[in-house]
């Protein structure tokens, strides 16, 4: 490898230093680098206007260099990038968006470990936190709370367990990362305390964590005047007021979590995220945020050392202002606008880049009809055009990576579904004004519960029904303890029986399947489909006046928007399918049949009786006749990502001759093999990848 | 939509097009160009003329824009016949010399079809149990599709058997939260006889002098047998027992709002019905009853799990 240039006298070196104390961090403070805000273990190597790209890796002048580049600063990455620096590793971390916290951020932030974990062995004993926040009664009996890693071993690779889809949550987990993932559940919970992360009493598990055990706690911090990360209080402001008001802190207003902690407790996403992020930075770890990573340089194109990646400039701007969005902090920011930079990895790479929900070309490998562009990932305001892109695995594929778990994307209810919230693009989160990207989607969305689908019709991109409402929402699959009948298992909590026939046996199939296939019917072509890629299009909830009167429901600012096409008001059913036609971005063709499907949706509620999809015998029939009339749609969205790079036990990257490629890390939806839903998974992954990533020799 | 002519010194290629090209009678439309010479011209000032299809003028275009190559003209805005049909305009531009070079004069033609306004009619609090013989009202409401004023326009209401059984002129009155759906009261007899049928509401041939397409809805009207006995409902919360103001009750045909006290009355007609009571945020209570003489139902309601996000 040629030599770098030594030509900036301002530069910064971190070789050979020893881990440090976050009190020794905090006692140093960050150190000003060059232009730009590079700091401690960071090295600038090539001032602006000087670094260029060429074909050849030995060729390419790096523009920054760390012992450990991480790419995604979310559930995997921070985690990665804090461990790989208490280790003594400078840690650069890239970003696509303008904030770190990636999916995690926006989440519920349930983070199921176990295998006898320290919060599980804090309930068990009756204790209460160190801070003394968490007040609540222990959730569960000590029996649910009581085992070690082998039982969780077990469980997440229990080839019986089926579900209420009739589908085996565990049974192609991969065998070694999950060991890996089951021995290091216990010191995962306790590196996330040990950074801020506080945890209310542990509660179920959450979906695919496992059978056996409750292994599920919530993250939260206590409502005071201040955000302080170190005294463990968010302030109002910053906490949002629910149903309300979002803000930068948190994306989505933090929820009540007295249940789980003591009064005045809140909780999601925000108190996981925004924790970690505060450590990161606390630590030194270095971020270049808006900075879209493209490749990732290996020495040879199949074979040799991963040396680097390259990464182009991502800002994304204010739609009314024009002002480039700002993370909300930026203490460790890299401040770096050129288009393309290259930054090496002396150490490693961990990619820690999200799944592919958001990209339709990769997702449509599971499933042709999800090539709609229509339908977006969850997070997608906030995360942007390229979040949950692929951009993560499809690098690691160029260098020759290995895929694993493609199938079970199919496995899980949640991957892809149509959740109950009408009237905007993103509809699994529901965000209010007061976060920066409000203004991208426009509106919260109206968030029904299953029940009230009973007041409204549900028609397709030409005007017809495709099934009934009051499944719409319904999706099957996943099983978590306590489990049960209703999640496919013969027997529920601690009487569930690890790797017994008569979990998968076809009796026990018959009498728990309960999977609607609604979603399918949501995606199927109609006559709207044209060739080549015969897209379903989007597909819209119809109701009226008296339905909102009726059911109460919340149609005005910000839960709808006037302006984001996603919700239309018209006083006749001719006049909204043609304001649907003219102001829906992906309305490829007419609603030709809408006025015919609610005129005869109509003659079935005179009746009593829906022949056509067996309404009628679950839940009242209501007409829709009084003006003015709705269309929100209701749109699919594809929110778990499962199927990526294969990794081992150790976070490496495996290629297809099954050895680790040198230097490369990946976890979290970035890589495939595991089929637990939510947080813990990638916490974990993150943890192991940072501690290998900052153990390998420097290139 | 272009033509050439050939002078000693120049050519003129003039393109219009109208928009939209199937435009409702009477309704805006809008005309837009590029005129291009050769040699190239700046011909700002010059004026388009518009000629109907009986040659008259319809109006006119001034050349505003000069790009060095090509002339634009100003939009124009007309409005469109009031009499449906396919129309064919020609845009005229005229002789004209400038700078020594000649033009004769050229012309262009735009073609568009004048559709008569649709109308549209709805029908609804149509009362979903209605006892033989008795009178019901329902609501009635037309609207142009380009909001014209339909204000004394009448409308007539036909049985299930074609016969006219009311007519009625539509007041100065719209529908709130709507625009210009003009909304009428109509009080009708329900047949003799238990059944269900259907009855359509027609706008007839009045009002504006524009053109407006016919129009009609069908409505079901639901005739009963006269009740014979009451149905008391009592809807509480599952796990409170408090009552449940507003919940919904419905045991089809028959509908009910709970009162203040949580409770619904039907009078119903002998026979057997899927009860159902659902309040906002409740999972919907169901239950089958035969209502064989008065009689109370309590409906214990659930609240509906909150799903959990991630």
């Amino acid at each position: 490898m040629a030599k770098k240039p030594d030509s900036d006298q301002k530069k910064r070196k971190l070789r050979g230093k020893k881990a440090v104390s976050r009190r020794d961090f905090v006692k140093t403070g960050a150190v000003a680098g060059v232009g730009a805000a590079a700091g401690v273990g960071t090295t600038v190597l090539a001032t602006p206007g000087t670094a260029s790209a060429q074909g050849a890796p030995s060729a390419i002048q790096w523009h920054y260099e760390a012992d450990v580049v991480v790419i995604g600063a979310g559930c995997t990455g921070l985690p990665a990038a804090i461990r790989a620096r208490d280790l003594g590793a400078s840690v650069i971390v890239v970003d696509q968006n303008f904030d770190p916290g990636g999916k995690m951020l926006h989440s519920g932030a349930q983070v199921s470990l176990g295998g006898g974990d320290p919060l599980q062995l804090r309930d068990i004993a009756g204790e209460r936190d160190r801070e003394g926040f968490v007040t609540a009664p222990r959730q569960h009996s000590v029996a649910e709370l009581t085992e070690d890693a082998d039982l969780l071993f077990r469980d997440h690779t229990d080839w019986s367990v089926m579900d209420a889809a009739a589908q085996a949550p565990y049974r192609y987990n991969e065998r070694e990362l999950h060991r890996a993932y089951a021995d290091n559940c216990y010191a995962t919970r306790e590196f996330l305390m040990a950074n801020y992360v506080r945890m209310g009493r542990i509660s179920g598990t959450h979906g695919n964590g496992g059978l056996s055990r409750a292994r599920r706690a919530v993250c939260f911090l206590m409502e005071g005047g201040t955000t302080d990360i170190k005294k463990g209080t968010v302030s109002k402001q910053d906490a949002g007021v629910p149903n309300a008001r979002s803000s930068h802190f948190a994306p989505r207003p933090m929820d009540d979590g007295a249940k789980v902690a003591s009064s005045g407790a809140r909780a999601n996403g925000a108190a996981l995220a925004r924790p970690l992020e505060f450590s990161a930075r606390e630590k030194g770890v270095q971020f270049i945020l808006n900075r879209h990573m493209d490749e990732i340089i290996r020495e040879q194109p199949f074979s040799g050392r991963v040396l680097g990646i390259r990464a182009t400039y991502s800002p994304r701007q204010d739609p009314q202002t024009g002002a480039r969005l700002e993370s909300f902090w930026q203490n460790g920011n890299i401040e770096e606008r050129r288009e393309t930079i290259f930054i090496r990895a002396r150490k490693a790479i961990v990619i820690g880049a999200g799944g592919h929900g958001a990209n339709p070309q990769f997702r449509s490998m599971f499933y042709p009809a999800w090539r709609e562009p229509a339908f977006v990932s969850s997070g997608w305001a906030l995360l942007g055009p390229r979040g949950q892109d692929a951009s993560g695995i499809i690098a690691g594929m160029r260098v020759g990576a290995n895929l694993a778990g493609m199938h079970q994307n199919l496995s899980y209810g949640s991957t892809f579904h149509i959740p109950g919230i009408l009237a905007t693009r993103d509809s699994y989160t529901d965000m209010y004004p007061g976060h920066p990207t409000f203004s991208l989607r426009g509106s919260t969305g109206i968030n029904l519960p299953n029940a009230s689908f009973q007041h409204l019709i549900v028609v397709n991109q030409v005007g017809k029904r495709f099934f009934n409402e009051l499944l719409i929402p319904d999706r099957k699959g996943g099983a978590a303890f306590p489990a049960g009948p209703g999640k496919g298992q013969p027997k529920s909590g601690l009487d569930h029986v690890q790797l017994d026939w008569r979990n998968a046996s076809v009796a026990n199939i018959r009498a728990t399947y309960a999977e609607p296939n609604s979603i399918h019917a949501a995606l199927a072509m109609n006559e709207g489909s044209k060739a080549p890629d015969y897209f379903s299009g989007p597909i819209w909830a119809i109701f009226d006046r008296a339905a909102v009167e009726r059911d109460k429901w919340k149609i005005d600012a910000p839960f709808t928007s006037p302006t984001n096409g996603f919700f239309f008001k018209a006083d006749t059913i001719e006049e909204l399918a043609a304001k649907i036609k003219n102001g829906h971005e992906f309305q490829r063709v007419p609603l030709t049949h809408l006025a015919e499907t609610v005129a005869r949706w109509n003659s079935y509620v005179d009746k009593g009786s829906d022949p056509e999809f067996a309404r009628g015998s679950d839940a009242p029939m209501h007409k829709i006749d009084t003006p003015p009339f709705y269309a929100a749609t209701l749109y699919p969205v594809w929110h778990d990502s499962y199927g990526g790079l294969r990794i081992n036990g150790r976070a490496q990257v495996i290629d297809m001759q099954g050895e680790p490629i040198p230097g490369l890390y990946a976890g979290g939806e970035s890589s495939g093999g595991g089929n637990q839903h939510g947080l813990g998974r990638a916490l974990v992954h993150g943890y192991i990848a940072g501690t290998n990533a900052a153990r390998e020799s420097t290139s | 939509m272009a033509s050439l002519s050939e002078d000693m010194h120049g050519y003129v290629t003039c393109v219009v097009d109208v928009s939209p090209d199937i435009v409702d009678a009477g309704a805006e439309m809008t005309l837009r160009g590029t005129l291009s010479c050769s040699p190239p011209c700046d011909l700002r000032g010059h004026v388009l003329l518009i000629k109907d299809e009986i040659g008259a003028d319809a109006g006119s275009m001034e050349l505003t824009e000069f790009d060095g190559e090509t002339n634009t003209p100003n939009e124009l805005v007309l409005k469109a016949p009031l009499t449906p049909g396919k129309f064919t305009w020609s845009v005229v531009c005229p002789a004209v010399e400038k700078g020594g070079t000649s033009f004769t004069e050229t012309s262009t033609q735009i073609v568009f079809t004048v559709t008569p306004h649709a109308t549209y009619v709805v029908a609804w609090d149509v009362p979903s149990d209605i006892v033989a013989r008795e009178r019901f009202t329902i609501k009635v409401g037309i609207k142009c599709s380009n909001e014209c004023r339909l204000a004394h326009s009448d409308f007539a209401i036909y049985d299930h058997e074609g016969t006219r059984v009311a007519v009625a002129t539509l007041p100065d009155k719209h529908w709130p939260g709507t625009a210009r759906l003009y909304v009428s009261e109509v009080e009708l007899v329900a047949p003799p006889s238990a059944g269900l049928y259907t009855w359509s509401v027609k706008r007839l041939h009045s009002g504006p002098r524009i053109p407006h397409s016919e129009s009609s809805i069908s409505f079901g009207v639901r005739v009963v047998d006269p009740p014979e006995h009451l149905v008391t409902i009592e809807t509480v919360d599952g796990v409170s027992r408090a009552p449940l103001r507003g919940a919904h009750v419905v045991m089809h045909p028959y509908r009910a709002v709970a009162d203040e006290h949580g409770v619904a009355r039907i009078r119903a007609a002998k026979g057997g019905y899927r009860l159902f009571v659902s309040e906002t945020n409740y999972l919907t209570f169901g239950l089958p009853i035969e209502v064989a003489s008065d009689m109370t139902v309590r409906a214990e309601l659930d609240l509906e799990p909150v799903l959990e996000r991630n």
